[in-house]
């Protein structure tokens, strides 16, 4: 086990280097020169010394990978450099906002998780039932239901005719812990409504599946009880493919987390990401691309580790 | 033998399954006994309803689309079929234990082999922890699983097939069971890992006069093991016999054509080997009267519009034929 968690983590880490490659790359395909670009306004362009200075000044007479190393140094002591927006340092944003954004992953990941299991594991047992019936329609809605439409409608049902929650704002966990989690609820659910189905699709199937195995039989004839042979025999191997959906729903929040970001106004990552992309926002894009990939890594570094632990057979392959 | 307690009667016993087709009866009105320290075998073609007759004996018919139809299985006067749900779970693994075809895919691929194992020791007998592991490792001992202490903790991929299904076995002998049910138990195994593993189910019935239905359609571990045989065709039981008594003199021409279709060492080696022509019935569409009456080379015209019933032609030697055939 240990060396299977060992030759996943050189996977992540040869693919995050790769990725930080890129990045670098693509802030060098820009036409003209960024930094130059940026200062237009500040010194005489025509005046080659001054732009010579500039340059010296900020390296970039330097050769490529010179820059890249000192790029990357600066990136891993924090020194993200600067928003071209805000003029703030692109590292404190960051931070800021990863707050929020990391909650409303986490309470939508419980949504999912705490509707979809039950769901599907209800719709296995009772399958062709009504319940099941209602169970399936329940998650078609689910999966097709658009973010921003549920959205809408969920505050205007809990927000404005019946004023249980409020309809939108953050205010952070540790000033005022109820009011952060009453202000949450909708958000999350609205983020996790589209894998909650999802995940009660995969666990009914999967578990379907494991129902028909021969070991499951061999389990009965043991004389367990079918809630027994459920919890003992068919939940582990139920949950293999299971695991992955989750870590798949996780890695793609960061699109539903604009919508809800905007519509709930929540100081997130997906809206500091998307408004970066429209104002050109360099540096931001930059730690923005990082941070995706090294959240889809760590998700899948995890799948790969539970994985390991629901499926003896995996940690033999290698 | 024969005056031995009996341990298991199974009386008229009818399972259906539902098809997309129609309706499909499995198991036709059968009937037979088990006493202790019998091997009972119970032979067939594959389809001809000896796994589902054995299922049935334990209820772990799939329903839907299996259904036990009617009959009776008398277990030391307990009828299984009509006892409630925790009766059933009590003897299941307890006193009557299942060896299935398969051990490649009838034990769970994520569980530890150990604690497969101790499952039915933990559920009926209540043992934990020292006494359950220890327990265990004499279980694996006794089917010879070499280092059974270190083997506990591995999974059923790390077994071969023949230490697979003596983990099976192991498993079903845990409680000591009055009968253990073994469907194919060594099918899917070389010959002499065959052998090794009867001979083991055979030890287990001389020393704790374990009744063993055995399952198969080889007519060889029938030969070597059995007390009795009960022949199945499309459903029903059309020979039941003593083992000895049923291959020196089979009566039901089915069995006749079966053990003609096979090289016995007990008849010279020129002897030719004659296949049974046609197939069997499709069990959709049932033939009239005796369902083997379209492969029969003594089929009458009774035979085609009535079925037979079982009826003694001699000590402890039952067929259903109209035309007794002394093969």
């Amino acid at each position: 086990m240990g060396r299977f968690i060992g030759v996943r983590l050189l996977h992540a880490l040869v693919i995050l280097a790769l990725v930080t490659v890129l990045v670098f790359i693509i802030a060098q395909l820009m036409p003209g020169d960024g930094v130059l670009a940026a200062m237009a306004g500040s010194i005489d362009m025509s005046d080659a010394s001054a732009v010579e200075r500039v340059r010296k000044q900020y390296g970039l007479d330097q050769p490529i990978l010179v820059q890249f190393g000192d790029w990357l140094a600066r990136f891993v002591t924090g020194d993200w450099g600067t928003s071209i927006g805000g003029g703030e340092k692109v590292y404190d944003m960051f931070m800021r906002r990863l707050s929020p954004t990391l909650e409303l992953f986490l309470g939508a990941t419980i949504w999912s998780i705490g509707i979809g299991i039950p769901a599907g594991i209800i719709g296995a047992l009772k399958r062709n039932s009504a319940v099941d019936v209602a169970l399936t329609t329940g998650t078609m809605i689910g999966v097709s239901i658009p973010a921003f439409w549920e959205a809408i409608m969920l505050i205007y049902l809990l927000a404005v005719i019946f004023p249980i929650l409020p309809p939108s704002g953050y205010v952070p966990f540790f000033e005022d812990p109820w009011l952060n989690i009453k202000s949450m609820l909708l958000p999350t659910f609205v983020l996790g409504t589209h894998s909650a189905g999802l995940l009660a699709r995969y666990v009914r199937s999967s578990l379907l599946e494991v129902l028909g195995q021969d070991y499951i039989r061999t389990a009965r004839a043991k004389g367990f009880s079918e809630r027994a042979v459920i919890v003992l025999h068919a939940l582990k191997p139920a949950m293999i493919p299971v695991v992955t959906v989750i870590g798949l729903a996780w890695a793609h929040m960061l699109g539903g987390a604009f919508f809800v970001e905007v519509i709930f106004a929540i100081p997130g990552l997906g809206r500091m990401s998307v408004d970066a992309i429209f104002q050109k926002d360099f540096p931001v894009m930059q730690a923005t691309l990082i941070a995706v990939t090294l959240n889809v890594l760590l998700v899948n570094l995890l799948v790969d580790i539970l994985y390991g632990y629901l499926d003896p057979r995996i940690r033999v392959r290698r | 033998m024969n005056d031995a307690p009996e341990l298991l009667s199974v009386r008229n016993l009818t399972v259906d399954f539902a098809t997309a087709e129609g309706l499909i009866t499995a198991v036709d009105n059968v009937s037979f006994d088990l006493r202790e320290g019998e091997i009972l075998a119970l032979v067939g073609e594959s389809g001809c309803g000896k796994s589902a007759t054995a299922l049935a004996l334990l209820r772990l018919i799939a329903n839907p689309p299996g259904r036990i139809a009617s009959g009776s299985v008398a277990f030391r006067g307990q009828d299984l079929l009509r006892a409630s749900e925790d009766e059933i779970r009590d003897i299941r693994g307890n006193r009557i234990a299942m060896i299935f075809q398969e051990p490649m895919t009838s034990l769970n691929p994520v569980l530890t082999v150990g604690r497969q194992i101790g499952e039915p020791l933990m559920l009926h007998e209540g043992l934990r922890e020292e006494a359950l592991l220890e327990k265990c490792v004499k279980l694996l001992e006794s089917v010879s699983i070499p280092e059974p202490r270190r083997r506990m903790g591995g999974y059923p991929h790390q077994f071969s097939g023949g230490m697979r299904q003596r983990v099976m076995i192991a498993m079903g002998m845990g409680c000591a069971p009055d009968i253990i049910i073994a469907d194919e138990p060594t099918t899917a195994l070389d010959v002499t890992i065959q052998a090794q593993l009867l001979e083991l189910l055979r030890q287990q019935v001389e020393t704790h006069r374990t009744a063993l239905m055995l399952i198969t359609h080889n007519l060889g571990i029938v030969a070597r093991y059995a007390d009795r045989v009960n022949v199945m065709y499309a459903g029903r039981i059309v020979e039941s016999a003593g083992a000895d008594d049923l291959y020196e003199r089979p009566r039901h021409p089915y069995t006749i054509g079966l053990l003609r279709s096979v090289p016995r060492l007990d008849q010279p080696t020129a002897a030719k080997l004659v296949p049974i022509p046609g197939q069997p019935p499709d069990a959709l569409r049932m033939p009239q009267g005796c369902a083997f009456h379209p492969r029969c080379p003594f089929a009458v015209a009774r035979c085609r519009a009535e079925a037979p019933a079982l009826r003694e032609v001699g000590a402890g030697h039952a067929i259903a034929c109209w035309v007794d055939v002394d093969g």
